[in-house]
């Protein structure tokens, strides 16, 4: 049996396609502009990458915040419950999951059995996020992606003092102003995102194996910094793309919903 | 049918008024829901002219909120409250009676006592963002254009700003409880400053013992003193004592149904909860009282009938909101209810401790003393006055004896103290009972900070964990 | 090293000198968080009272784990201190319920900082009258007794006379430090003034009195400063370092006085003991009277006073008000007084903060443009 599972975050909308041997399919879509197209152009992708038609799939479960311009009837599934229930099968020593997106960072303190013991979420502002790395490499006219290869001793790192992304870009450009290397501002912005989400983590005990998953997982420089801070290790899972995680999880609960 | 005021100052206040009548006339029909007569622009159609201005503005959820069989007559005790209570106010105004603007964590029985008219500030924001579309945000952008910054409580901000405005009447003092916090105290030390009145602090003294509570009673007496200055009258003690055992009479209804509250399934519902803080900013009146009994009557009704107040074959969630309701969405505590079956028990600013005493009405003493100790003991001002322990024990015990499944924090973001203290508290019932929590940012009265979408979205993942 | 040189170079916490020799000697340190602590009795009890600040931190993530970012970067650096260690050398711990945010330090404080032992809150009414007064004074007299207890000294009224003395001297040659900047040309900047000011609090205070008045014999032999463009005052938030005022002195200006609590506001009034009296009452009666905090209810009136009288005093040509962001206190007090002064033709620059100043590129140019603004040349 097949299993759609779509996460529509802030920035990227993330679709799998779930089969009894594992993910079949997937695609990760940049959101922009009209989030129905958006969607629709995701599992459509994903759909057609699998080699399969919409009717043929017979549970179909959405996530994310951006859940309610799903154009198809889907169960409904929190994406806590989802991060906790994906990263739980694919990693069972997991008790801690760091899910880094787009606006919002989410840490998720998980039991043996992989349930939700308690979770916080960043505050609503975008300093501990993805969009902050996007306005960041914005004002150094770098690429976001790019932004994880710099991994600079902690001495050299330009400070951040701030976590506010607006004084935040306001830092940036009197670093920039000042001279400094566009590298060490970026591996100071890169710290300073680290050491909020170091902070969320030390909020909830930060008990390991620690996972991270999210866009911004897939910055090394970010994850070391964490791991700098914690003096733990934080794991990524091999198996899966990072951005992947919130979708697997929906169409695992949608599972589970039915085994029930 | 009331007299509407036309006058600029009474803008607010009128306008509750009307909708307290408004609210009365639709509740008055047998109606469950706006689309049973055609939805909010047909029922528009056939209301009296005088309410189809007022009806424009409230929340169109609200209404169908209040329109559910299980709220209804706590709707009209709602309506009536606001409707009678403005009427009162008005004719005060007529007969010149002067404007205290007092602070909500005291009662006001001595105002009354010497024939002011009170007006709590904080709830010139609190009910109008609770009642309407727009919400106070007229009153808080006011404020802010005045270059104060954003990070103060908009329950100050909001009535800070229909006082520039001209919305409200013109203050003769304000009086204020120098507890919990440095916003409100600077608001009002703004406001006499600005307007050239006197400011009457009641100094709340940091610790909940035998010595802050002489030196309270000793403060209710130099408060009178100021007073009767202004008033140019002496406090009577049988007025004195007729509006204590008023206030006396709303607050063992409030014990009575705190009482209740403990009952599974829980027999109380959620949406008038912000309200019940609006209303203990009343004790004193008949009003308050009225008020409170209806509630009780309410309450009691289910309990005697074994009902509890979720749709049948939910599992009821037991909440207790370690903090704040906000007051922008009272329709959202109807929809914890209806889609994941969370009932509201407890909350830090209507919850009165379970030893909560009567105020002794024997003589003036006594009632001084009861008033002084009434302050220690009245929401918020008993948590945040003083060590955090305070606050941490009410919510053990809370979780205890309303056998709460979870502890919603919502952070207020004005609330400094409460943020020193949000991981404390959260660390501590936990640890001691067991019980997760939910811990978010909001702002009570200002949507614009955390909509009510996006608290909808955060109470369907924290539900979604269960 | 002159006596100019070590006060203004004198470090904080860990490298601080005259931590280690205090407590090489088996006497006790005790920190304070508020211009309301009665810094004369911890000096009567043998004991060196230690003003927390947070020079130089730059980091708060240890400090967010217990509070939030809508508490100011103030608080939080020193929350940050306390956990990461950089406050290990404190026998004991004085709060003040001055502000929100540094009063419910308490707890975190108690259950997370296990090197002090010893932790004292003091409270303090929120306006000024006899009856409050009454409040504070017993504060201020338990305080006593508990911290004669647990440090096992005797503190007798000669004691507290002695303590009263080596502050009420330090008083004295602070206001003759003021008088100094209040000249057509000062032989003393800003920045260097707040760094004498500053080790008052850090630094035990009969050698500061000391070294002060070899270093004013310095400052006095100086030629003035004659090159500026605009005199400038500064109040608003806690100050502990002078990063602010080096950027507005290098765009010309000279700060030549302030209000602020760590500043002025600490030495205008003495504490003055009748032959007969109680010294400690006459301590409490000192810092609760005089210059109000923007805490103070009632009190708007004698602080826009005292605001205007230091600007004139000290002539100058526009106030700073640099507030810290959350700072509540501050915040509206800043904008008050910006609303009171500018329509007497004193310009006032409302200047919002963090505590760590990182962003100084905004900062100087809003300084820059007010400097434009108010200049001489």
């Amino acid at each position: 049996m097949l299993i759609l599972g779509c996460d529509v975050g802030a920035i990227a909308t993330k679709t799998v396609i779930f089969g009894d041997t594992g993910i079949v399919a997937y695609d990760i879509t940049v959101n922009n502009g009209n989030l129905k197209k958006v969607v629709e152009k995701s599992v459509d992708t994903a759909i057609s990458k699998a080699g399969m038609l919409l009717e043929c799939i017979e549970v179909k479960a959405g996530t994310g915040m951006g859940e309610q311009y799903i154009p198809f009837e889907h169960t409904t599934e929190g994406i806590i419950k989802c991060l906790a229930v994906a990263v739980h099968r694919i990693h069972p020593h997991a008790r801690t999951i760091v899910d880094m997106g787009g606006l919002i960072t989410t840490v998720i303190s998980i039991s043996e059995k992989g349930k939700v013991l308690e979770y916080r979420t960043s505050d609503k502002c975008a300093s501990g996020s993805g969009f902050f790395l996007k306005l960041a490499a914005q004002a150094l006219e770098l690429n976001v992606e790019d932004l994880g290869d710099i991994i600079i001793p902690c001495g050299e790192r330009a400070h951040m003092g701030t976590q506010c992304a607006v004084f935040g870009e306001s830092e940036i450009v009197s670093h920039m102003n000042d001279g400094e290397a566009p590298e060490k501002i970026v591996a100071g912005i890169n710290y300073s995102l680290g050491s909020s989400v170091a902070t969320m983590i030390n909020r909830l005990g930060g008990i390991q194996d620690i996972v991270a998953t999210g866009g911004v997982a897939k910055n090394k420089s970010v994850l070391r910094a964490i791991e700098e801070i914690l003096g733990m290790e934080v794991i990524t899972l091999s198996s899966i793309d990072e951005q992947l995680v919130g979708a697997l999880g929906a169409a695992l609960c949608a599972q589970q919903r039915m085994q029930q | 049918m009331a007299e509407y005021s036309d006058r600029k100052d009474r803008t607010i206040t009128t306008r509750w008024q009307t909708t307290g009548d408004l609210a009365k006339f639709i509740l008055s029909h047998d109606l469950n829901h706006l689309d049973d007569w055609g939805g909010k622009e047909a029922v528009r159609e056939i209301l009296p002219e005088h309410f189809q201005k007022n009806f424009d503005m409230i929340q169109t959820d609200l209404i169908n909120c209040l329109l559910e069989e299980k709220n209804k007559q706590t709707a009209m005790a709602f309506a009536d409250n606001i409707s009678s209570w403005g009427e009162w106010l008005h004719a005060q105004l007529d007969e010149g009676k002067k404007v205290v603007y007092h602070y909500f964590i005291h009662t006001i029985e001595p105002l009354l006592a010497l024939d002011f008219a009170p007006i709590c500030f904080e709830i010139l924001s609190g009910l109008t963002s609770a009642l309407y579309t727009d919400g106070c945000e007229e009153g808080i952008d006011a404020i802010e254009a005045e270059g104060y910054p954003d990070h103060l409580c908009s329950s100050n901000k909001g009535a800070a700003g229909y006082l520039l405005k001209g919305y409200i009447p013109q203050p003769s003092c304000f009086l204020k409880g120098s507890a919990p916090c440095d916003t409100s105290n600077r608001i009002y030390e703004w406001a006499a400053h600005k307007y050239k009145v006197p400011l009457i602090v009641i100094e709340a003294p940091y610790y909940m013992n035998e010595r802050a509570h002489k030196f309270l009673t000793e403060e209710m007496k130099r408060m009178i003193v100021k007073l009767e200055k202004i008033a140019g009258k002496k406090l009577e003690q049988d007025k004195l004592r007729y509006y204590i055992q008023l206030s006396n009479e709303a607050v063992d209804y409030v014990a009575k149904i705190q009482e209740l509250r403990k009952i599974v399934p829980c027999p109380d519902t959620g949406w008038h909860r912000p309200a019940d803080t609006i209303f203990t900013a009343q004790l004193g009146t008949p009003f308050a009282r009225d008020y409170f009994k209806a509630l009780y009557e309410n309450v009691k009704e289910r309990v005697d009938k074994g009902q509890g107040v979720i749709p049948e074959g939910k599992k009821e969630k037991r909440l207790a909101w370690g903090y704040t309701w906000e007051a922008f969405d009272l329709p959202f505590f109807n929809w914890l209810e209806n889609k994941h079956g969370a009932i509201y028990t407890e909350d830090t600013l209507t919850y009165f401790p379970m030893d909560t005493e009567m105020i002794d009405t024997t003589n003036m003493e006594t009632m001084l003393a009861g008033l002084g100790r009434r302050m220690m003991q009245m929401p918020m001002a008993r948590q945040v006055m003083s060590f955090s322990d305070v606050w941490i024990k009410d919510f053990v015990d809370i979780s205890r004896a309303y056998k709460v499944d979870a502890l919603a924090i919502g952070g207020h973001m004005a609330c400094k103290h409460f943020w020193a203290l949000n991981k404390l508290l959260s660390d501590k019932v936990k640890e001691k009972t067991g019980v997760p929590t939910l811990r978010f940012e909001m702002d009570m009265m200002d949507k614009r900070f955390t909509s009510p979408a996006e608290l909808r979205r955060i109470m369907d993942d924290f539900f979604a964990t269960f | 090293m002159t006596a100019l040189e070590e006060l203004k170079k004198l470090p904080t916490r860990k490298e601080n000198p005259y931590i280690k020799e205090w407590k090489g000697k088996g006497r006790s340190i005790v920190g304070f968080t508020c211009h309301y602590a009665p810094k004369e009795i911890f000096y009567a009890a043998d004991i060196f009272p230690y003003r927390l600040e947070a020079r130089g931190t730059r980091e708060t993530g240890l400090a967010d784990v217990y509070y939030h970012r809508f508490n100011c970067t103030y608080s939080r650096c020193i929350l940050q201190e306390g956990l990461s260690g950089g406050y290990a050398f404190l026998d004991g711990l004085c709060f003040l319920n001055g502000c929100e945010q540094i009063r419910r330090m308490y707890e975190v404080w108690k259950e997370h900082v296990p090197t002090t032992d010893y932790q004292y809150m003091i409270t303090i009414p929120h306006s000024i009258y006899d009856e409050g007064f009454e409040w504070y004074k017993e504060e201020v007299f338990r305080f006593k007794e508990d911290l004669a207890n647990n440090f096992a000294t005797r503190l007798t009224k000669g004691d507290l006379r002695a303590g009263i003395d080596v502050y009420n001297e330090s008083k004295r040659l602070l206001k003759e430090l003021y008088e100094l900047r209040k000249s057509d040309h000062p032989p003393i900047s800003g920045a260097e003034a707040m760094k004498l000011i500053f080790a008052a609090d850090i630094m035990p205070r009969e050698k500061y009195n000391t070294l002060l008045k070899e270093a004013m014999k310095e400052i006095r032999s100086r030629d003035g400063i004659k090159d500026y463009k605009a005199r400038i005052m500064v109040g608003g938030s806690p100050l502990d370092d002078t990063q602010i005022i080096e950027i507005i002195e290098n765009l010309g200006g000279i700060v030549v006085t302030d209000t602020l609590c760590g500043g002025s506001r600490n030495f205008q009034e003495f504490v003055e003991v009748e032959k007969d009296g109680d010294p400690l009452e006459a301590i409490a009666r000192c810092y609760y009277y005089s210059n109000p905090c923007p805490r103070m209810l009632n009190s708007f009136d004698s602080r826009c006073e005292y605001t205007e009288k230091m600007a004139g005093e000290a002539n100058v040509d526009g106030i700073i008000l640099q507030k810290i962001v959350f700072c509540d206190n501050h915040s509206v007090e800043c904008t008050m007084i910006a609303d009171e002064l500018e329509p007497k033709g004193i310009p006032v620059l409302n200047l919002e903060r963090e505590h760590m100043l990182t962003d100084v590129g905004r900062v100087r140019t809003r300084i820059e443009a007010f400097i434009e603004r108010i200049s001489r040349r």
